[in-house]
Order: C-alpha cells, then sequence, then structure tokens
C-alpha cells in the first residue's frame, strides 16, 4: 500500500488515469495552500489573509486548476497509450 | 585551482568594498534639508567668558517678533515615558499613572497632547527633534549615532542668543541604548558600565549656565538618578536667575529596561540576602514621584507667580515611549507614542480659559488630549516664549495653543513659522515670498485668513518631512555597478562550483554502481577553455531559479518586516522537499541485498527531518519579532512575566545539562580516535582557543578547557562505526578541534544572552549539528554516500538560511532596537571598546557562526572520506548567496528610492545586508585558512 503513496505523492509518477486523477490535483492542492501562506505576512489588513483563509483558499484554488491540467494529462495519456497499442 | 579561486574571490571583495562604498555614500546623504544661515555657526573659540559661563556670541539679534507669553520655561523630560501611561486609556482601562498631572489637563488648566515621535525611538535623537524640530535622516542615525554637538539650530541657540541663562542640574545620560536587557539577566555591576554622558550638555556644549552632571551612572539605579534631580529643584525655583530650567528625568526608562512596561521589579536584582521570589512593584511608584515633582514644581511657580508676577511655562514631556518589555528604538505605536502637557503658570485665568477652548465633551467636564508630532514642539514652545523658530524646524506650531494670543499676533505667528518652513523648501529665496501671498487679500476675514494659513503651514511641514532626498544618481549608479559585478562574479564562482560538483559527481557514478545516482547522472560536461559552462549542471541552475525566487522577497516591506517568518517557511519547506526525496527512493528497484542498507539510510534521514523539524518549531517559539505579530509575546516574555526567578534558574540548569550531555558526545565522538601525548594535547588547546575568538576572551578558555577534557575521560567509550577508521588523523585533528570551538562558542553564547534564551540557545545547538548532518546525508544513495547534486548545490545555501532563521529564533530583528546592548560589557572593563564590539557581535551572530561552523565541521568529515567537491562548495555557497543579496538589494533600493518605507525598512535592512555580507567574509575567511592548514598537512581537498 505505501507504495502507491510514495509513487503517486514522492515520486509523482503516477501509472494509470485513476493514478493521474488523483496525483496532480493533489499536487495542486499543496502547491496551492503553499503559495497561499504567502500572503499571510502581508500589511494589507484584508479579511482574506487570516490564517487558515488564504492557505485554504489557495488549496481549492490549486485542487481546481490541476484538476483542469489532470484532465489535460489524462486525454494525452490515454492517446498515447492508444498510440503504443497500435503500434 | 586555489590560486585562481583566491584572485576571483579577492577581485570581488575589491568591487564590493568600493562599489559599497560609493553606494553607500551617494544614497545615503548627509543631510536632506539643511538651512545654510548666512551667519556664522557659533564655535566654542568664539564665545565669551562669563562668570565661568559661556555663552556664544552672536551677530544678528533683533526683537522678538511676538510678545512672549511667559517669562521662563522649565523643561521636565521624562524618559521614556509614553503618554498612554501618564494619561490613561479610556479603551484599556488603564487608569492615569501621573494622577496630578492627568487632572490638570481634564480640567482645563494645562494643555495635553500625545505626540508622535520619529524613529529611531533613542533619547539623543529625540532631544534634537525637541529642541531643534529636526528629524535625523537615516544617514544621520548611521554614522553619528551618537553625534556630539547639535549643529542645526535649536531653541537653546536662540535662548542663547536672546541672553537667557539657562540650568540643567542632574541630566547624566549614558548612552540611550546602552542598557539592561529586558529581563535583567546577566547584567554587570553597574559602576563599571559605562561613563555617564551628559548629553544636554554634550547637545549644546556652551549654552548653560549649571548644570551638575553625575559623572558616573548606575544604570540599574531607578532612584538616586532621580533624586539627584529632585534635590536641585528647590535650590533652582528659589534661585530663579535663570530663564529656562531642563529637568531631565531617566527613572522611568530605567524601570521600564528592567522590569518592563506594567513592570515590577524581580527580587534577585537587590542584591540583598532576602529569600523569596515575589516581585517589587516598581514603575507606578515612579509614576506617582514624577507626578509628585511636577505638583511641587507647580505649586512654587503658583507662589512666585502670585509673589512677584512670574509668569512660569512647565513644560512635561517625554522623549520616547517604551515596548511592554521596556525596550525602544523602533517604530512601533508603543515607542512613538509621547506625551507633552503645557502648565502655564500664571497669577492669571488658567490656561485653558485662557485660550478660550470650550471644553470638548462638554457634559464631563474634561478637557481631551490633542495629538500633534513631536517636531512641532519646537516652533511651539519658541513662539510662546517670545523667540524666534529654529531655522532648521520642520514643524508646525501646535494650533491650539495660538488661542493665547488675540486674533492679529495669531496671524503673525503663523506667519513667521510659514516664512521659516519657506526658507527650508527655497534657502535661495526663488519663490515668491510666502507672507505675501498670504497677504493677499487685506480685506479677507481674518479667521478665514489663519485657517488658511495655518493649513498652508501644516502642509508645508508634512511636505517638508516626506520630502524625497536629492541624490547624484550617476554616483549610486556606479557604485551599484560595482556591486552588481561584485555579485554576478560571486553568483559565476558559485556555478563553477557546481560545475565542478555536477563533473566530480558523474565521475564518481560512473564508478559506483548506485541506482539513485545513476538515473540522474548527467554525462561529462566539455570544459569551455575559460571553465566549464555554467548550464551544463541541472542540480546548480535549478538552484539558481530558486535563490533568484526567494531574493525578491526582499522588494515587499511586510515581507521583510516579517523575515523571520519568511525564512522559517522557506527553511521548513527545504527541510519537507528533503524529506520527499528521501522517500521517493524509499523501496527501490535496487537489488534486494541493497535494499535493507537503503532502509536504513531513509530512515536516518527521515528522523533527521523529524528532529530538525521539531527543535527549530521550538526555537522558533522563543522570540515573535517583526511589526505584525508583535504582541503575541513568545515564551521568553512568558517565562519573564509567569516564572519566578528560581524555577527560571532550574530551567536554565536544565537546558546547560542537556547542552554539555550533547557537547560530551559530539566532542568526543570526534575525539575518539586521538592518542595525545601531553604536547599534542595542550596544542590542540591552544589552537581551538584560537580558532574561538583569536584567544582574547578569557571565558572562551573556561568553555574550551571544559570542552576539551571532558571529551579526553570518555573518548573511549561508544560505539564505532566503520567510516571513522577511514578518515585520516589530521582530519580527526581538525574535528576535534573544531568541535571544541563549536561547544565553546555555545557555552560563551549561553554566559552572555540573557536567561530566558537559553533554552534557545541549546535547541539552535542541537538543530546545527542535526541539519548539518541532514544536508550531508545523500538520499539518494544506498549503502555508501553517492553524490545527489541537488543536495550539494542546494544544501549549503539551506544551512546559511538556517543561520539567519537562527539569527531571528534568538531575537535578532532588522531593526537596531533589538541588538542586545547588554551583553557588551559582560566579563570586561569598560574601556575594552574592542572588546565590548566583539562581544555585540559575537552574542548577536552566534546564531549563524553555530550553523557555518556545525556545516563546515561536516564537510570536512565528509570530504575526508572519499567525497569531493563539497568542501569549496560549502565554503563559499553562503558567502556567494550574500553577495548575490547585496547586489540584488542595492537594485532594489534604486527602484524603491521614492518608496514610503525607503528609510524605515529597506535602508535599514539593507545595512543588516552588508553586515551578513562582512560576516560571511569572515566566515569564508577562517575556513579557507582551516583548508589551508589541511593542506600543508598533506591532505588533498578538492
Amino acid at each position: 500500500k505505501s507504495e502507491a503513496w510514495i509513487r503517486l505523492f514522492a515520486r509523482s509518477s503516477p501509472e494509470s488515469l485513476p493514478e493521474i486523477a488523483v496525483c496532480i490535483p493533489g499536487h495542486g492542492a499543496i502547491l496551492g495552500a503553499w503559495l497561499g501562506a504567502w500572503v499571510i505576512p502581508l500589511d494589507w489588513d484584508r479579511p482574506w489573509q487570516v490564517w487558515p483563509n488564504s492557505c485554504v483558499m489557495g488549496a481549492i484554488y490549486g485542487y481546481a486548476v490541476a484538476s483542469v491540467l489532470s484532465c489535460i494529462v489524462s486525454a494525452l495519456y490515454s492517446n498515447n497509450k492508444k498510440k503504443v497499442k497500435e503500434t | 585551482m586555489l590560486c585562481r579561486r583566491h584572485a576571483l574571490v579577492l577581485l570581488v571583495v575589491l568591487l564590493q568594498v568600493s562599489g559599497g562604498a560609493i553606494f553607500i555614500t551617494s544614497f545615503f546623504p548627509a543631510r536632506t534639508y539643511w538651512y545654510r544661515q548666512s551667519e556664522d555657526m557659533p564655535r566654542h573659540g568664539s564665545s565669551t567668558n562669563l562668570n565661568g559661563v559661556h555663552l556664544p556670541k552672536f551677530n544678528k539679534e533683533d526683537s522678538a517678533a511676538i510678545d512672549p507669553q511667559y517669562d521662563r520655561l522649565i523643561l521636565m523630560v521624562i524618559d521614556g515615558l509614553p503618554s498612554e501611561m501618564l494619561f490613561g486609556n479610556g479603551n484599556t482601562n488603564l487608569s492615569p499613572g501621573m494622577p496630578f498631572t492627568s487632572q490638570l489637563v481634564t480640567d482645563g488648566r494645562a494643555l495635553g497632547y500625545r505626540l508622535q515621535a520619529a524613529a529611531p525611538t533613542v533619547t539623543l535623537p529625540r532631544l534634537k527633534a525637541i529642541a531643534a524640530g529636526v528629524i535625523s535622516s537615516f544617514a544621520d542615525v548611521l554614522w553619528n549615532f551618537a553625534a556630539a554637538e547639535l549643529l542645526e539650530d535649536s531653541l537653546l541657540r536662540k535662548m542663547a542668543a536672546r541672553g537667557w541663562r539657562m540650568v540643567v542640574p542632574g541630566s547624566a545620560l549614558s548612552l540611550p541604548m546602552f542598557w539592561l536587557h529586558e529581563d535583567g539577566g546577566w547584567f554587570p555591576r553597574t559602576e563599571q558600565v559605562l561613563h555617564g554622558d551628559k548629553t544636554w550638555v554634550r547637545l549644546f556644549p556652551s549654552y548653560f549656565a549649571r548644570s551638575s552632571v553625575v559623572d558616573d551612572m548606575y544604570v540599574a539605579d531607578t532612584v538616586e538618578v532621580d533624586a539627584n534631580v529632585s534635590s536641585k529643584i528647590e535650590f533652582e525655583m528659589d534661585t530663579s536667575d535663570w530663564q529656562l530650567l531642563v529637568l531631565h528625568y531617566l527613572g522611568v526608562d530605567h524601570a521600564g529596561h528592567l522590569g518592563g512596561r506594567y513592570g515590577c521589579l524581580p527580587s534577585h536584582l537587590l542584591h540583598s540576602n532576602r529569600a523569596g521570589h515575589f516581585l517589587l512593584p516598581l514603575m507606578a511608584p515612579k509614576l506617582l514621584e514624577m507626578d509628585g515633582v511636577v505638583r511641587g514644581i507647580h505649586d512654587r511657580a503658583l507662589r512666585a507667580a502670585r509673589q512677584n508676577g512670574t509668569r512660569t511655562l512647565l513644560v512635561v514631556l517625554s522623549d520616547h515611549g517604551m515596548t511592554v518589555s521596556g525596550g525602544h528604538g523602533g517604530s512601533t505605536s508603543q515607542e512613538t507614542d509621547t506625551a507633552a502637557v503645557f502648565i502655564g503658570v500664571t497669577e492669571g485665568a488658567p490656561l485653558c480659559d485662557a485660550l478660550g477652548v470650550p471644553p470638548p465633551d462638554g457634559s464631563a467636564g474634561r478637557y481631551s488630549v490633542h495629538s500633534g508630532r513631536q517636531v512641532d514642539l519646537a516652533p511651539s514652545l519658541a513662539l510662546l516664549m517670545g523667540l524666534h523658530i529654529p531655522e532648521d524646524s520642520i514643524g508646525a506650531v501646535l494650533p491650539e495653543l495660538l488661542m493665547l494670543w488675540p486674533p492679529a499676533t495669531q496671524l503673525a505667528a503663523l506667519q513667521a513659522n510659514a516664512a521659516q518652513l519657506q526658507r527650508l523648501h527655497a534657502p535661495d529665496g526663488q519663490s515668491p515670498d510666502v507672507c505675501e501671498t498670504l497677504h493677499a487679500n487685506p480685506h479677507e476675514d481674518l479667521a478665514n485668513a489663519m485657517q488658511r494659513c495655518l493649513r498652508h503651514v501644516q502642509d508645508s511641514a508634512t511636505g517638508l518631512q516626506s520630502s524625497s532626498t536629492e541624490r547624484s544618481m550617476c554616483w549610486v549608479g556606479v557604485g551599484a555597478a560595482l556591486l552588481l559585478g561584485g555579485g554576478l562574479l560571486a553568483a559565476l564562482s558559485w556555478f563553477q562550483e557546481a560545475e565542478l560538483v555536477a563533473a566530480a559527481s558523474s565521475h564518481v557514478s560512473s564508478h559506483v554502481s548506485s541506482p539513485g545516482a545513476a538515473s540522474k547522472a548527467a554525462p561529462v560536461p566539455r570544459l569551455a577553455p575559460w571553465g566549464p559552462t555554467p548550464f551544463a549542471s541541472d542540480g546548480g541552475v535549478m538552484v539558481a531559479v530558486i535563490v533568484v525566487l526567494y531574493t525578491c522577497r526582499l522588494a515587499s516591506s511586510s515581507l521583510v518586516e516579517e523575515e523571520h517568518l519568511v525564512s522559517h517557511f522557506a527553511v521548513v519547506t527545504a527541510v519537507l522537499v528533503q524529506a520527499r526525496r528521501a522517500l521517493a527512493t524509499l523501496p527501490g528497484a535496487a537489488a534486494a541485498s541493497e535494499e535493507s542498507a537503503g532502509w536504513g539510510t531513509k530512515m536516518r534521514t527521515l528522523g533527521l527531518v523529524a528532529a530538525v523539524l521539531a527543535t527549530g518549531r521550538a526555537a522558533r517559539a522563543w522570540h515573535s519579532g517583526g511589526i505584525k505579530w508583535q504582541d503575541t509575546g513568545g515564551v521568553a516574555s512568558w517565562q519573564l512575566q509567569h516564572l519566578s526567578s528560581g524555577v527560571m534558574l532550574a530551567l536554565q540548569l536544565v537546558w546547560i545539562a542537556a547542552a554539555m550531555i550533547t557537547m560530551t558526545v559530539v566532542v568526543g565522538n570526534a575525539a575518539r580516535h586521538l592518542h595525545c601525548t601531553p604536547q599534542g594535547w595542550l596544542r590542540h588547546c591552544v589552537t581551538g582557543a584560537l580558532a574561538v575568538a583569536g584567544g582574547a576572551i578569557a571565558t572562551a578558555f573556561v568553555a574550551l578547557a571544559i570542552a576539551s577534557i571532558v571529551p579526553h575521560f570518555v573518548g573511549s567509550v561508544g560505539p564505532t562505526r566503520a567510516e571513522h577508521d577511514e578518515v585520516p588523523w589530521p582530519v580527526q585533528h581538525l574535528l576535534w578541534q573544531g568541535h571544541s570551538a563549536l561547544a565553546s562558542l555555545v557555552v560563551l553564547t549561553l554566559l552572555l544572552s540573557p536567561r530566558s534564551n537559553t533554552g534557545a540557545v541549546v535547541l539552535l545547538y542541537a538543530q546545527a549539528l542535526l541539519a548539518a548532518e541532514l544536508w550531508h546525508a545523500s538520499p539518494a544513495g544506498s549503502g555508501t554516500d553517492t553524490f545527489d547534486r541537488w543536495t550539494i548545490c542546494a544544501g549549503p545555501l539551506i544551512v546559511s538560511t538556517m543561520g539567519v532563521d537562527a539569527f531571528f529564533m534568538l531575537g535578532g530583528s532588522n531593526s537596531f532596537g533589538t541588538v542586545d546592548f547588554s551583553s557588551a560589557f559582560i566579563g570586561i572593563s569598560p574601556e575594552n571598546k574592542a572588546g565590548a564590539v566583539l562581544l555585540i557581535a559575537l552574542n548577536a551572530y552566534a546564531g549563524p557562526l553555530m550553523f557555518a561552523m556545525a556545516s563546515a565541521l561536516s564537510a570536512i568529515h565528509r570530504s575526508a572520506i572519499g567525497q569531493p567537491g563539497r568542501l569549496v562548495m560549502r565554503i563559499i555557497s553562503p558567502w556567494a548567496l550574500c553577495s548575490f543579496e547585496l547586489s540584488f538589494f542595492c537594485l532594489l533600493l534604486v527602484a524603491l528610492r521614492d518608496h514610503l518605507f525607503i528609510w524605515s525598512v529597506f535602508a535599514p535592512k539593507f545595512v543588516y545586508t552588508c553586515m551578513n555580507t562582512i560576516m560571511s567574509y569572515m566566515g569564508m575567511a577562517i575556513s579557507l585558512w582551516m583548508t589551508r592548514l589541511w593542506t600543508n598537512d598533506g591532505l588533498r581537498i578538492k
């Protein structure tokens, strides 16, 4: 079991369509939350800057963007697979 | 190879020193505005001697522009009193600390002001602001922090020109920042600390007719220093041959430094034999005492007014505020919050009746407190006393005080202020005379004219304060170009090292068949005639991109203010990335025989990651620096507030025991293979001590002795690992010395830093050792440590960032206010200036030094067991990072030269960046010296 986790989130190399659907949005969410943390110390005094709002929002947006990305990657992946099969 | 490196480093040094000097002198002009007076400046030589009193001569003297409202002035300066503590604060239910004075204000017998001071909130610049109405530019603060005579035109100069007699009893004052650390931890017996400087006398050397000052001041004293001033009041009030009496009370500030803003004095500072941990309230009685002094002066002045009609103006004011812990120097609202109370004592009606100001919140009959800026004091006082406004003042007269005069005179006063500000704006008089423009319409309503005039004065005063400085952009450009060249050269040399590492790495990985390294190994790069191509090494380029992105944080003022959070975030991210990399190769596609060994390395890496994160998080809790969350406090201030001194002592002992155990294990580990003859042992001691502090500091010798004797006895115990046997003897020798030096640095830091910081120091020592291990244990390798370019390129940079993080964890910040000057004279005599500077620097930079030493030692160890290239990379990386940051930051300063926070945030940070670069040069010099020793011993480093 741990092998799949490590493959998806430590090595970032998914090997099937469902794995792509898990791996890429997961990365997007983590990266978004990380980026969201950068606005916390700024002195703009906005309500969304307060911990953990910006991180949560960053995670959501990151997840959304990465989901779209994962669709594209999936399409390319299955396309590639088809080609490999044909040849 | 070494020769070329040395030449390159030398070139960068030359570029940076010359560029830095040009840049700093041209970018930070000595003065932003300066009214050049046509008459001669008064000098000591030209003063007349009158009854042993030096009075400067002045050419120009004319009659008062405006009728004086008072005959004599008493300036009662209460050092470090925030207005909140004087008047109380309705929002937080803080009752007035000085009931009589605040009663005068609420009754309308005096006018109360909350005045905003400018940074730096230390006494000397603040006194200049009060007396001359000037705000020191950043360069003033930088170059003459403790400047002597005030050269600008000032109130006192105007008074002297009028022939006033001025008296200042008992205002001995040490250099304002040389006071105790807030927790009063290791503070020296104070007679030896500093010779008190007589600030007022020093600022105005020839003006005072009588000045009785105490030469040596007891800085932990809150009683004598004020009693000395108070004892003179009776005499002076009776003598009454003066027109200006300055009373400078230091007790409140001392009380703040000892016990904090709302503070209590820990009983262990009393030097008595009483047991117990009770606290003596310190601040409240001090404020009451000050209140009593105000009452006394008021009563005496009232008597004088009734007897012979003398009109006295008593102004109670403070020069700066204080933070909750009692410190000051920065620009937080608590520190810039100062008070001024104008108490006019005449036979006639009370002040506010004379002013005709109705009670603002009429129902309660309470007069409120007005607000203004500290520089407004000088023009206001000058006009009240019928003097000319000091020419360099950038203040506007406080409008409420104008009501003292009849309307026509009010307008004249405003016009005087406007004309003076106008002269500052355009010294050559090109622009039309402001009085004429103000008189444009002679039929205009007087009240309207006054409104317009007041607005004009306030606008031009504000404009002067924010006016951008004029620089010669040509020289700024030259300096920036030189700095940039230096930074780029440093970056280039770093790339070349990264290139060598890559070459060596592929060389090694072709021999060692390791799956992790082999999969990432690039072909051996072809060496260009001038050296390896920079972009051949993927690790180097990636790290460089990250460094450039990370450097962009300096463009944001908030991220500079909260840099402790940013650096911690970066460090935590880097450590987590390392953990991920360790996991990535976990079960590996390697052969079954290697898998178990691989697991061991990964688990070790993950354990190190956890330990580094845990120690870092714990140490970070000690201080909450920055601006945004400055009120949250930290473990250090919590300990001060909630723990009695006995408990703190016990905690401290526990921490020290932990530190000693760690040191024993580490140093013993390094010394295990030493077979010491008596002579050799002595030699080690001496060389090790030299490495710490040039052998100058006695404490280091003591620490070294402890650190070197203990492992001698326990050295033979403990498990032996195979790799230790591969380490040649001279390297063992060097490692042992280095670890002893590191241990003695920690002991020295423990001795210097306040008691509440002990835990953080010990945690950081542990973290430094763990982190050095982490960034040398390559997660990509299996049984033996093979190369991992990412770790080699990024590791040294991350460890030096961890050093920056440690600087903040020990309470440092990018503002001068947090430099701990109380450590300056611990264990050395006050005359020893160089020693004091060394101690302050060692204490401030203990964190970065610890990380640099631990990482260098780890690198020496690793490269001795067959991993070439790491050592030089390790040595030059922090230096290349600092140089690059410096050149990037000077470009940024040029781009941001009109930014609102250029002086308060970016300029201090630039000074810190320069300081960091100098420290990195020192670190590199020490490392190169050590490695040169090593080559002499016949070992190859490359």
